[in-house]
């Protein structure tokens, strides 16, 4: 985080650890594999379970228009916190 | 590059002993010992770096950190035989740095011999700044886990990601204390 402060900046970065996958979903601190495999699947849309959370934009650094409803917290970079 | 032995007097040693390690020497010899026990398969590390300059060049960003992750990747790969390092300068290297995807710098591959890990030329593992600090252990760890080309993950883990179809990249952020 130190060496990239843009890196941080652009997502939003105040914490860490933080996992970002697919520029979607944002999971702070450390969290059982299970949830880290079920965003990942999320985030590729390759199907896990029931309908995926993010109808909005594919990019947190794209997003335009209205944010989707989700479940869980959304970042003003646009990640999602589930 | 190959390992020394404790107690070698070569100048190499020496010259060693005299000059500023990264990595303690204590720290060196331990990491040896991992490395002869415990790495299985050769792992590539590709790293690339700014070239190091002795003039300051008005307009040019300086990366604080390119030299001294060079010097600790060239010390740990000394530690194993099985650990070959081969460094970029990111501006010359357009085509290494396109295959490989790297964006920034320092910027750190490790990749293994294995197919569990590496599917064809890609890349296993991605580090982007300087592996210091609390950060150190999980990158030797790592350097052990693509060697072994084992995957730490449940079977029911990899039977899910199984199902992947298209790329994820995958970012962590961490700050070395």
């Amino acid at each position: 985080m130190n060496e990239f402060p843009e890196l941080g900046e652009r997502y939003g970065v105040r914490a860490v650890p933080l996992t970002i996958i697919g520029d979607k979903v944002a999971i702070p601190g450390a969290v059982h594999e299970s949830v880290l495999v079920e965003q990942v699947l999320k985030a590729s849309g390759s199907g896990v379970g029931g309908p995926a959370e993010a109808s909005g934009p594919t990019s947190a650094l794209e997003a335009e228009g209205p944010p989707p409803v989700q479940r869980g917290e959304q970042r003003p970079s646009g990640l999602i916190i589930p | 590059m190959k390992a020394e032995a404790p107690g070698d007097a070569s100048p190499r040693r020496l010259y060693a002993r005299l000059m500023p390690q990264m990595i303690p020497l204590k720290d060196q010899e331990f990491i040896r010992q991992k490395f002869a026990a415990e790495l299985v398969g050769p792992v590539k590390i590709d790293y690339f770096t700014e070239r190091e300059l002795s003039l300051e060049v008005p307009g040019r960003r300086p990366c604080a950190y390119c030299k001294p992750t060079r010097e600790m990747l060239q010390e740990l790969a000394s530690l194993s035989d099985l650990i070959s390092l081969r460094v970029h300068i990111f501006e010359e290297a357009a085509e290494e740095r396109s295959k490989l995807e790297i964006e920034r710098i320092p910027g750190t591959i490790l990749r293994g011999a294995s197919t569990a890990l590496s599917a064809n030329d890609g890349a296993a593992f991605k580090y982007y700044g300087m592996p210091g600090g609390t950060e150190f252990p999980a990158f030797i760890e790592s350097i052990v886990d693509i060697s072994r080309g084992e995957v730490l993950l449940s079977e029911e883990s990899i039977r899910e990601l199984k199902k992947l179809r298209d790329d994820v990249l995958v970012r962590v952020f961490v700050t070395p204390t």
